[in-house]
């Protein structure tokens, strides 16, 4: 059996945390819906994940793998920015983890439908969308862009996120309503 | 859902923000710690939140948001002038009575499709979409599922594979597959034949699944008459089936027997659209938002009506055409406009309704009907600039509209009646070169 190099392992690593981050991703911001937080526990959890990559069992899924280390990131951000930042207490953050694994299905399910519900969405969102979670620029500077208020991105960003839970509701309801016989 | 109440929506938006305060913190703690309901739905709101981040956005938006291009050139201000005549007349409609009127034009068309999931039709037809209309004929389904109102106002609903024929608007055929109906009064003596026997409804919902072996009845609710087709003497065999009985007949055998009620081997009637109490004349409910309302889609001459957004609270003030109960000729001219021109206040909190009336033909086209609500009418939108100008917060989010700059969406010499209590909506519209498309604004459901 051939010798397992470093640099195999590390590219290793890196496909399985890149496949995984999404996973992880949601996870945090399920505890920390902030996503600038999130990203940064993110960035945190990888280094703590790569030290510790011996221990991983490959016969074992990654994600959850991932998710308990991510819970301890969590943790750790908490006290240091607790006084700092509104958060919320571990008690929250403990039964939401919990929760959100029970409801891991629905989330897939739901899923399945932002795609159609993203399809024709008008341009000016788009672009606001675009700018806030792909470009990761801040609600400010795409203010600055659009010579929109703050204070009207924020309102924006909400009533897109507004339209599009609807929107997967509207969609998910009329699914299922195809598939259950009254 | 709970969070469409403002204040759950600010809780939940300003958490994803990083912008929530103690305070709000505290509270959406305390409301998640209590409501389980509440605590799901933010959870599937954050979801979205982390969706948005990742993946949907990321790929490449330009292949996966498709928009139209810009603007077609201006041709000329069409601003909308008003006559306002007969109001009085109209404050008195606070009861409808519209008498079902022949639509005058085009007799060939005898249904709309209302509704279609996952639908593939035979030879990948794609030209069959929600909004199109249905001539007698085959309609065949390789999968999915479709809902199609005739006529008559009987309401269909098709799970594929199946094969069902038109006749006309008060009889079809199913050869093959899963079929139910929704039977309102005026459509009552609507006749569905399957190889082996005619179901004649007497007001009912039934559903029908017909296979190679045997054709099953099972009525929703009301009442049925089967005839077996088998005994073609001069009295054909005849049973009434009631509410929750399942009956099944062979093609071998010459009589129905009970069978257990399975709902699998059923497809569920259509229900009706949320907000909506009652539709007549030429206008089809759309129970889905359509792919596509831009002009030159449909070629028929049904007035289409769908929900756009719900739950909307006015975040700015917002232009609309009509606030006030009154019979209005609506059409384009030079004037100033004033007169279709009104402000909702912000807060506001609103439910949309789209209606769109397009036909590709020469001769110009009329449509009446009337949409009896079950909240009040709050504004009417029938200006082409004030529909483009509310794509964006009204429109649905998966229907493509023409782009917002064409001028020639509104209505166009057309009548609107908003009744004297402000929940019945009659329409008289003409089609000439341009769509006719307005949106109706009721009061949000609490």
């Amino acid at each position: 059996m051939s010798e397992i190099t470093d640099n195999e392992k590390h590219e290793e690593f890196m496909r399985l945390f890149l496949s995984n981050e999404h996973e992880v991703l949601r996870y945090v911001l399920a505890l920390v819906p902030n996503l600038a937080d999130a990203r940064d526990i993110i960035q945190e959890t990888a280094v703590s994940l790569w030290k510790r990559f011996d221990d991983y069992d490959p016969e074992q899924p990654f994600a959850p793998w991932a998710c308990r280390f991510a819970l301890n990131k969590v943790r750790h951000h908490w006290r240091r920015e607790k006084r700092r930042q509104h958060l919320f207490d571990e008690e929250t953050m403990e039964f939401l983890a919990a929760r959100r694994t029970e409801l891991a299905d629905v989330m897939d399910y739901r899923r399945e439908f932002l795609q159609e519900c993203l399809c024709k969405m008008p341009e000016k969102s788009r672009s606001i969308l675009t700018g806030y979670y792909f470009h990761e620029e801040s609600v400010e500077e795409i203010s600055e862009k659009t010579g929109r208020t703050v204070e009207a991105i924020y309102k924006a960003l909400q009533r897109i996120r507004r339209g599009l839970s609807q929107c997967i509701q509207y969609r998910m309801e009329a699914d299922s309503q195809a598939k259950t016989v009254t | 859902m709970k969070s469409n109440s403002p204040e759950i929506d600010d809780l939940f938006s300003a958490a994803c923000d990083g912008r929530a305060d103690q305070a709000q913190i505290e509270r959406l703690q305390r409301d998640l710690a209590q409501d389980p309901e509440l605590r799901d739905e933010f959870l599937a709101y954050v979801d979205l939140h982390a969706s948005l981040a990742d993946d949907c956005i990321g790929v490449d938006s330009d292949d996966v948001l498709d928009f139209p291009g810009p603007g077609k050139s201006q041709q000329g201000r069409q601003v909308l002038i008003a006559s306002i005549a007969g109001i009085a007349a109209a404050l008195v409609f606070g009861v409808i009575f519209w008498v079902l009127t022949q639509r005058e034009a085009e007799p060939n068309f005898i249904a709309v499709v209302t509704n279609a999931e996952g639908a593939l039709w035979e030879g990948d037809d794609a030209s069959v979409m929600v909004g199109s209309a249905l001539k007698a004929g085959l309609v065949e389904l390789c999968e999915g599922r479709v809902e199609i109102e005739l006529d008559s106002g009987v309401h269909i609903a098709m799970e594929g594979p199946s094969r069902f024929e038109l006749i006309d608007e008060t009889r079809g055929r199913l050869h093959q597959g899963k079929l139910s109906a929704n039977v309102p009064p005026e459509g009552i003596g609507f006749t569905v034949d399957t190889p082996n026997m005619a179901v004649v409804d007497l007001g009912t919902e039934f559903g029908l699944n017909v296979n190679q072996n045997a054709s099953e009845v099972h009525v929703f609710n009301g009442e049925v008459e089967a005839i077996l087709s088998s005994e073609r003497s001069i009295d054909p065999l005849k049973e009434l089936i009631s509410t929750n009985v399942t009956r099944r007949l062979e093609r071998s055998e010459g009589q129905l027997e009970t069978v257990a009620f399975n709902p699998d081997r059923f497809t569920r009637p259509p229900d009706s659209l949320q907000g909506v109490t009652r539709v007549m004349g030429g206008i089809r409910v759309l129970r889905t938002q359509p792919e596509t309302v831009r002009k030159g889609t449909y070629q028929h001459n049904y007035i289409l009506l769908f929900r756009e957004q719900a739950h909307i609270e006015l975040e700015d003030p917002l232009e609309v055409s009509l606030t006030r109960p009154g019979r209005y000729i609506v059409g384009f001219g030079e004037a100033n406009g004033n007169d279709f021109r009104h402000t909702l206040k912000v807060g506001e909190r609103i439910d949309c309704y789209f209606l769109h009336f397009d036909t590709e033909t020469e001769v110009s086209t009329r449509c009446r009907g009337a949409i009896r609500f079950d909240r009040q009418i709050v504004a009417v939108i029938a200006g082409g600039r004030q529909m483009g100008a509310t794509d964006e917060l009204l429109g649905a989010w998966c229907t493509a509209y023409d782009h917002p700059d064409t001028l020639d969406r509104g209505l166009d010499n057309d009548e609107v009646v908003i009744s004297g209590d402000r929940r019945t909506l009659t329409l008289d519209w003409g089609v000439g070169s341009s769509a006719d498309q307005i949106r109706v604004l009721v009061a949000a459901a609490d």
